[in-house]
């Protein structure tokens, strides 16, 4: 009976559409919105059938970190480690007492990235079941409705694509009678409310490409893990996307083997209590117990399920780290020893010390953000903002994208052991003041930067136009001299900042999706095995440095970067020494002092012998000629 | 005048032996070398397989010899008499220091059952009993740490090991230099150390004869 009804849930899960009932769309006070036009409410709506407080209260992506506040973040002035609360200095934007970001704020510039609930439920923002629920959410609606401050309204936005509702004349929504169905009910066919798909997570994720046409990047706005590490999820083989990649006739590979074979985001990152996918975290089992048979059943888990989705260890998914490794990894579904026992040597051990992702992402193709710099603006006042992997804005199709390879950098996991894995560094330089130290309020930043027509301050000019034509064009915008340093600082003095001074941070992003099958991946040992190992390749942080100031890695991060930072020719770059982690990779480490002592050793010797060789030959000749 | 006679030293077993040895180690010498990327050869993941199995195809080898010699009694060839051993390990580096460019006798006769001087039997006790288990050992727990992970924890792991893995190595190097060279000087001629070990048989010089003196 059980086993039948798990597998009438899994049926359920892949023919979610097909299933869910109809439904009535109802209002914040459990009447129909067609009766009182006020906004749909998924809490009420959904809430009829499942518990939607339970959902929004046990949902990482609705509290965004809203339940850790006063845990550790990145940086000193961090009030949690989550979204809200966590300084992004992607975004730049703070909140806190002394921030520059309210609350209501916070929602108009996160909100694009956020589900609701959780820090925005006061505001009246709903936890959205609509954003992951439906084949085709509207999205670009619903964050137009939170920039508007219409917050209510932003649900309701998400379900333009289905037709149930239209924008007025006057910019607001109405809902369209003739497509529901008797009493106010919404046919399943209508909404087809279904479990999240790909493209639903990369909305606020990663770019997710499903389509037949040619993979476009959007690069004006990519999506925040694209941006940050180039991953992007389509089962399309590269050489068939639409991007100006160079090499792009050879690379047949798909951009991630997992799209490739069908795999949706909800395969691995799925709901905690998910009865058929359920498995207890190897830390929290007990020994004797190999498998737990007991499940929830089906109604249990319809009503309740938890929104907490089972997550990996990346070192940027800093909100409830208390989950990290709760998911199956690579080794969960593939049998790595069987597979790579036949060819490569020391299988248990490579594996033991790196991430599959190491070999199985040795290149990332769409270009990923290298560094941002808050120290400048640019004339839409925002920071100058580099990419690397591209010549040139990624944005411009006459830009060549050569995509880039992630950096190796070890990772403590939750199990105790320190595995290599795949990562992009991403470089932020930005001003801060007083003390404690706080980022400069971007207020202050472009009241210091732009007199009140709008245009750069001329003392500005005067100190970062390097061709003097009057104008500061993209390259001018850089600190990278001792005066320019000093005329900004003094800007931001003037403007009330106090002892303004630069400092840098350097965020890993941990790169897991873009996987390649075992043809695309790394095999040749001397790729890590060798004098000039992959793994030890520098890696650019900054293509310049400003003057005086230096760069550290966010502090609430699991990887380590053992190696050293240094400046050439103005950049500023990152070299990995393995050893300095104890790690010791065979064909590249040696202890040098070792190898000079039996280099002088092998030389010694053959040297004393080559010279009592000689003194045997010259004595015995001498003797020969004597008796001669 | 010298007198020489020709003395079966080394059986066919041992010359076996020896050679099979001798192979393994200069093949894991260079293995060792490409593991470390100082050369190309093989190619890094042969050479990795190559360099474990001849790892252990020495162990066996050595164990194999460990009996024979055993067994047989030939290990009395590597056992030294304390009595004179130093005064005579003194005249035998007088010898190779003096003598041996005067053309002196060497100081220590050479016989079937006594093969050795004592210079060679000080080398051959460092070799086998030190250097040769450092390298089994080290390189045992190289290959064990795929294992029994565990042990990296007591050893140190390979920033520890391959140092000391490697530093034998080097030492094992300059033995073999310094062996092929002295081979030179044992005998007759400065090839018949070597035609022993392959036929078996050397010309040693015995006691001079009556009509000499």
């Amino acid at each position: 009976m059980r086993v039948a009804a798990v597998l009438l849930l899994a049926a359920a899960v892949h023919a979610g559409s097909l299933l869910h009932p109809d439904v009535a769309l109802l209002d914040a006070d459990g009447r129909s919105v067609l009766e009182t036009n006020r906004p749909v409410s998924p809490a009420r709506t959904c809430g009829e059938c499942h518990d939607t407080d339970y959902i929004a209260a046990h949902s990482y992506h609705a509290l965004v970190g809203l339940d850790e506040i006063g845990n550790r973040g990145g940086f000193e002035w961090d009030l949690g480690p989550g979204m809200f609360g966590r300084w992004d200095p992607i975004v730049y934007r703070r909140l806190g007492e002394d921030g520059d970001l309210g609350e209501a704020e916070w929602i108009r510039i996160y909100g694009e990235r956020h589900v609701g609930g959780g820090p925005a439920a006061e505001a009246g923002v709903e936890m959205n079941c609509f954003l992951c629920h439906l084949p085709r959410p509207a999205n670009a609606p619903r964050v137009d409705a939170l920039r508007n401050g219409k917050n209510e309204w932003a649900a309701t936005a998400t379900l333009a694509h289905t037709g149930l509702v239209e924008r007025a004349g006057n910019g607001e929504w109405r809902y369209v009678k003739s497509r529901f169905g008797e009493e106010g009910i919404v046919p399943q066919q209508a909404l087809g409310l279904t479990d999240p798909k790909a493209a639903n997570c990369g909305l606020c994720h990663t770019q997710v490409w499903t389509a037949p046409e040619p993979l476009a990047l959007d690069c004006e706005k990519l999506a925040r893990d694209t941006d940050c590490s180039g991953q992007v999820f389509s089962p399309q083989r590269v050489k068939d996307s639409a991007l100006n990649l160079a090499g792009k006739e050879a690379l047949a590979q798909p951009w991630d083997v997992h799209a490739e074979r069908l795999l949706e985001c909800t395969d691995c990152h799925h709901a905690l209590n998910n009865p058929v996918r359920f498995t207890e975290a190897e830390r929290s089992r007990p020994a004797h117990l190999a498998y737990d048979a007991r499940r929830l059943e089906i109604s249990e888990y319809l009503k309740t399920p938890n929104h907490h989705f089972t997550k990996g260890e990346s070192a940027q998914g800093n909100v409830a780290r208390r989950l990290d490794g709760s998911m199956r990894r690579c080794e969960g579904c593939h049998n790595a020893e069987a597979t790579h026992e036949q060819w490569l040597p020391n299988p248990r051990r490579h594996l033991r010390t790196l991430l599959c992702e190491s070999c199985h992402i040795p290149q990332v193709f769409a270009p990923a953000r290298r560094q941002t710099d808050w120290t400048v603006l640019t004339e839409e006042r925002g920071p100058r903002i580099e990419y690397r992997g591209v010549d040139g804005p990624p944005h411009e199709a006459t830009s060549t994208i050569h995509g880039y390879r992630p950096v190796v950098l070890p990772r403590h996991q939750r199990d105790g052991l320190i595995r290599h894995g795949p990562h992009n560094l991403v470089t932020s330089w930005f001003w801060v003041a007083g003390d404690p130290a706080r980022p400069i309020p971007q207020a202050l930043l472009e009241s210091a930067w732009f007199d009140e027509a709008g245009g750069y301050r001329p003392g500005i000019i005067g100190a970062l136009d390097e061709n003097g034509d009057g104008h500061l064009e993209g390259s001018e915008l850089r600190l990278d001299t001792e005066a320019k340093v000093d005329a900004i600082r003094t800007a931001l003095a003037l403007h009330g900042a106090d002892r303004p001074r630069i400092t840098g941070s350097i965020q890993p992003a941990s790169l897991h999706h873009g996987v390649v099958a075992g043809d695309f991946a790394t095999r040749r040992c001397e790729t890590c095995h060798n004098e000039k190992s992959r793994l030890t390749e520098p890696f650019e942080l900054s293509s310049y440095v400003p003057t005086g100031a230096s760069a550290t890695l966010v502090g609430d991060t699991n990887i380590t970067m053992p190696g050293r930072l240094y400046e050439e020719g103005g950049r500023l770059l990152y070299e990995p020494i393995p050893t300095a982690s104890g790690r010791y990779v065979i064909g590249h480490d040696r202890a040098g002092w070792i190898d000079w002592v039996g280099v002088l050793l092998i030389l010694g010797t053959v040297f004393g012998a080559a010279m009592h060789g000689l003194a045997r030959f010259a004595s015995a000749r001498r003797h020969d000629g004597g008796a001669a | 005048m010298k007198r020489y006679e020709n003395v079966k030293l080394y059986t066919l077993y041992e010359r076996l032996w020896h050679w099979v040895q001798a192979l393994a180690v200069l093949l894991l010498l260079v293995t060792g070398l490409e593991i470390r990327d100082h050369i190309r050869l093989f190619g890094f993941e042969r050479a990795v397989r190559l360099h474990n199995a001849l790892g252990f195809f020495l162990l066996f080898n050595a164990f194999l010899g460990l009996f024979y010699f055993l067994t047989s009694g030939a290990i009395r060839q590597y056992v030294s008499e304390p009595r004179d051993f130093a005064s005579i390990a003194v005249r035998q580096v007088g010898y190779y220091l003096r003598g041996i460019f005067k053309g002196a006798p060497h100081p220590v006769e050479r016989t079937a059952k006594a093969r050795l001087n004592p210079l060679q039997k000080l080398t051959y006790v460092m070799i086998l009993n030190v250097l040769l288990p450092w390298q089994i050992f080290s390189g045992l727990a190289i290959w064990g740490l795929e294992r029994w992970p565990h042990i990296e924890d007591w050893l140190g792991g390979l920033p520890v090991l391959l140092p000391l893995h490697a530093l034998g190595s080097w030492l094992f190097a300059a033995f073999i230099i310094m062996h092929v060279y002295l081979t030179t000087t044992s005998g007759r001629k400065p090839l018949s150390g070597i035609h022993a070990m392959i036929t078996g048989w050397e010309e040693i010089e015995t006691q001079e004869t009556e009509e000499a003196k």
